[in-house]
């Protein structure tokens, strides 16, 4: 009897701290997806800024472009991909949203 | 000997570059010969680079074509750049760099799309600045003088680490910013995340560069700025705006060289007015920076000088002056 008992109770515990837990985790989480959008935002400009003379926008000079580009050729894959993805975008800004849609 | 280098005072670092600017036809090559054969004479290693596009150096100097280094004197080297062809080798640098990050690029043709960079605005400057700051790092030479091309691109040219600068400090913000973040998040997920990103590195290398650039093209210890201007209106308005150019940089000009002074000749051509009008306001120009711009008057010769030996030959019709206010 007092065995049992005391399994509820170590039982119950663990549900307690994994609760716990996952409250924590899903903290982290719904504050990280507000950090990641502005990381997404933040490196949409800097890549704006770097390469736009690309697409047309007069921004940095062609030299300092240049020098950078090769050491972003991963993420302006990924610029490029978005912009001709097109209506996609709809659905990228609509995914950081969160939620069923 | 009548000295145009006069101007270049003590304690100055090595190597010194002198840049030669001025109206298109004025005599920025006489010039610039002439003070590199002036400083060669007396024992220094001098680098004459000419990225003028009117390629006067390899007629007056002999040098047999573009890019090839002479020794037309000891100690006096001469070099005629060709923008068109560096301009090309960047171009194609530049084209092949975009057309792996953008492959789609690939179904235009590779020549159209080097002319399309070659022809871009500011690619031409971006090419002399290049050249420019590789001169800056001579170490070979005790003295650079460099014959640019027409005032405004060599201008343009000599603003542009600033431009630069201003774009490498606000992308280095938000490079900063964006680091930061990345790591935040990773350590929030509990991943690992190297704190070094090489594009911010690669900035911060980018902005010592191009400010030690600026500081140099602006330090009067590194930098001469001359100007030359024939006694016209034209060509000393566009002096006076060079000095007022080179002076919001925080740098000013030390010697404006007046070529084709008519002197006595003038009145029997009719024009003595017009030149003593224009050279009173060189000597006003002068005094407008401070310490005071040295003026020096290259009197006509009846045979333009077109080789070494005929700027060897100038002395007797150099006389630099000293303007009222020195």
């Amino acid at each position: 009897m007092g065995i049992r008992l005391t399994d509820a109770l170590k039982s119950l515990l663990r549900e307690v701290k994994a609760f716990f837990l996952g409250m924590h985790q899903a903290m982290i989480e719904q504050s990280v997806e507000v950090l990641e959008v502005e990381y997404l935002e933040l490196e949409h400009a800097f890549l704006t800024m770097v390469l736009g003379n690309l697409v047309g926008l007069p921004l940095a000079p062609l030299s300092i472009a240049a020098e950078l580009a090769p050491l972003l050729e991963d993420e302006t894959k990924i610029l490029f991909s978005r912009t001709w993805r097109g209506a996609d975008s709809i659905a990228d800004l609509f995914s950081t949203m969160g939620g069923e849609w | 000997m009548a000295r145009l280098s006069v101007f270049l005072e003590q304690g100055l670092e090595r190597p010194h570059v002198i840049i030669v600017m001025g109206k298109g036809g004025v005599g920025k090559t006489t010039v610039s010969i002439r003070i590199a054969y002036e400083l060669s004479r007396s024992g220094h290693r001098v680098l004459l680079a000419s990225l003028d596009p009117a390629k006067h150096l390899l007629e007056y100097l002999e040098v047999p074509k573009p890019l090839v280094v002479k020794e037309v004197e000891p100690r006096l080297y001469a070099v005629q750049y060709e923008v068109d062809r560096y301009a090309r080798k960047l171009s194609e640098e530049y084209s092949l760099l975009l057309r792996r990050l953008v492959p789609a690029l690939t179904a235009v043709s590779a020549d159209d799309v080097v002319k399309a960079i070659r022809d871009s605005p500011g690619f031409e400057e971006e090419v002399f600045l290049r050249i420019l700051s590789e001169l800056y790092q001579r170490t070979d030479v005790d003295f650079v003088v460099v014959d640019t091309p027409p005032t405004g691109i060599a201008l343009r040219v000599v603003m542009l680490p600033r431009v630069h600068l201003f774009w490498i400090r606000r992308l280095r913000e938000l490079r900063e910013r964006i680091v930061s973040i990345r790591y935040a998040i990773a350590n929030a997920m509990g991943r690992k995340e190297e704190i070094r990103d090489p594009v911010l590195d690669k900035l911060e290398e980018m902005e010592d560069r191009y400010r030690r650039l600026w500081d140099n093209i602006r330090s009067p210890k590194r930098t001469s700025f001359v100007i030359v201007a024939t006694p016209e209106p034209l060509p000393i308005y566009e002096a006076r705006m060079v000095f007022d150019r080179v002076r919001e940089i925080g740098s000013r000009v030390k010697m404006l060289v007046l070529n084709k002074v008519l002197a006595e000749k003038a009145s029997i051509i009719g024009v003595k007015e017009v030149e003593e009008k224009q050279v009173a306001e060189a000597e006003k120009i002068c005094c407008s920076t401070q310490p005071p711009a040295y003026l020096a008057l290259i009197r006509h010769a009846e045979k333009p000088p077109s080789r070494l030996e005929d700027v060897a030959e100038l002395d007797s019709f150099i006389e630099v002056v000293e303007p009222g206010c020195r």
